[in-house]
């Protein structure tokens, strides 16, 4: 079983990312749950989608109990909340580092990792509070989160020791394109009406390529926080608002801050004719299945991941990249690596550049 | 969909680790899981072996990404490929 890549094409010319096509050939593996009964299959899916098991465990669960006309309330899942704060602290101490040249904190990811799989209450507690004050942010979260200004945030970030605000300036040094993506582009997190209505049914040909009111649109750490008034101020440098947003989402799961959305959320709806559908929202953001039943085996299922919305072709990552400046090639792909990282896919890449001659 | 698969630790160096299973061989980092010996099992992820496997999930993985194959190559009858997770009737 090959589990698929995204291959994306870049083309330069004269100086620039002139342009971008995105090939996703991930396997649409729902397709193996048709025709089962429905109780096997909510036990394979996480056995078979075990990058973000957790997730995965609850949409099928809550899928079922949908379709069955169960009620199940909207609801913040301890275990989905510190799954996605393991991949956010995976990137933060191990992949943006190495990325950025910098020192990756390998040994705290390891034990962070391991405490928080074995006890999700561990999130919310004082050691952890301890942790991101003294090995990430520089200060307690509560002070970090309270960082609402440009210039206070832009403070910290010069002059702090702290690894998070050592990450911001690398990122500042290597240089920002300004072409980024509108706040616009973002996919809210939606009320049960709008989650309803706004997507009468799921389709195999949607969870492709997925849209929302018509057009495609990002999800993620800084989709559900582009409200908040820093990055709001931060938004013409879309790799850092991106970085910010998952620190943010960090010191937001540790206080139980649920000012804005945070991943955790479930919401599952029944629909008409015995179709469940459940949303959560993970690390790289929103996860959707919808189950339909009939005889008490799975007629259809179809699951929307986040990767599909954020390496949409016509989605977040061509917008980040097209147009930017970029001196020489080896610049082209470093800025291609980065703006992936920040989109935070949750399978393998390869970048290739096509040279144009130029005009 | 975050597909990944079940490998089986052939030599290990305690950061990295020769992996092998469903036909392919690749070295993963363990970092999300400690120190591996040759014989365990790991869910493979983007080069990462992200959670150890007892033989029986790696089994009933396995079985599922079987089914996978079967199911993308156009076959509807997949209950074989299941046995030990359906009812039988």
């Amino acid at each position: 079983m090959d589990p698929g890549k995204l291959e994306l094409r870049l083309s330069y010319a004269a100086g620039r990312i002139t342009g971008l096509s995105v090939v996703n050939s991930r396997p649409q593996a729902a397709i193996v749950l048709r025709g089962m009964p429905v109780a096997p299959a909510v036990a394979l899916i996480p056995q078979l989608f075990a990058l973000c098991g957790q997730a995965q465990g609850v949409a099928a669960m809550a899928a079922r109990a949908a379709a069955e006309e169960e009620t199940f309330a909207l609801r913040h899942d301890a275990g989905v909340a510190a799954e996605a704060a393991q991949e956010h602290l995976w990137r933060l101490l191990s992949d943006w580092p190495r990325e950025l040249g910098l020192a990756p904190q390998d040994a705290a990811f390891v034990q962070w990792r391991r405490i928080l799989a074995a006890d999700p209450s561990a999130l919310v507690s004082p050691d952890f509070s301890d942790f991101l004050d003294q090995g990430l942010l520089g200060m307690t979260p509560e002070a970090w989160l309270g960082l609402s200004r440009a210039d206070e945030f832009e403070s910290w970030c010069r002059s702090s020791p702290a690894p998070a605000a050592r990450l911001c300036r690398a990122l500042a040094a290597g240089g920002e394109c300004v072409a980024g993506s509108s706040p616009e582009a973002q996919l809210p997190v939606l009320d049960a009406n709008a989650a309803a209505s706004d997507w009468p049914a799921l389709s195999a040909a949607f969870a492709l390529r997925p849209q929302w009111r018509g057009r495609p649109r990002e999800t993620g750490a800084y989709a559900r926080r582009h409200e908040d008034p820093l990055l709001a101020t931060l938004a013409s440098k879309p790799l850092l608002v991106r970085l910010v947003a998952r620190m943010q989402e960090l010191a937001a799961l540790m206080l139980g801050d649920f000012a804005l959305p945070l991943p955790g959320a479930v919401m599952a709806l029944p629909l008409e004719n015995s179709r469940g559908r459940v949303l959560v929202e993970t690390a790289r953001g929103l996860l959707m299945h919808e189950l339909t039943l009939a005889d008490g085996r799975v007629a259809d299922y179809v699951i929307v991941a986040p990767t599909e919305w954020n390496f949409h072709p016509d989605g977040a990552l061509p917008a980040l990249l097209t147009g930017c400046a970029c001196a020489t090639e080896p610049q082209a792909a470093s800025l291609a690596r980065r703006a992936v990282l920040a989109l935070d896919p949750c399978v393998a890449y390869e970048i290739t550049i096509d040279r144009q001659a130029s005009p | 969909m975050c597909l990944g698969i079940p490998m089986r630790v052939t030599e290990s160096d305690g950061v990295f680790a020769w992996c092998e299973g469903r036909g392919r061989r690749e070295r993963l980092n363990v970092l999300w899981v400690g120190a591996v010996s040759p014989g365990e099992w790991v869910y493979a992820v983007l080069g990462q072996a992200r959670e150890r496997l007892d033989e029986q999930r790696a089994q009933q993985i396995d079985a599922g990404l079987d089914a996978l194959e079967a199911a993308l190559d156009g076959q509807t009858d997949l209950d074989a490929y299941f046995a030990d997770l359906l009812p039988r009737s």
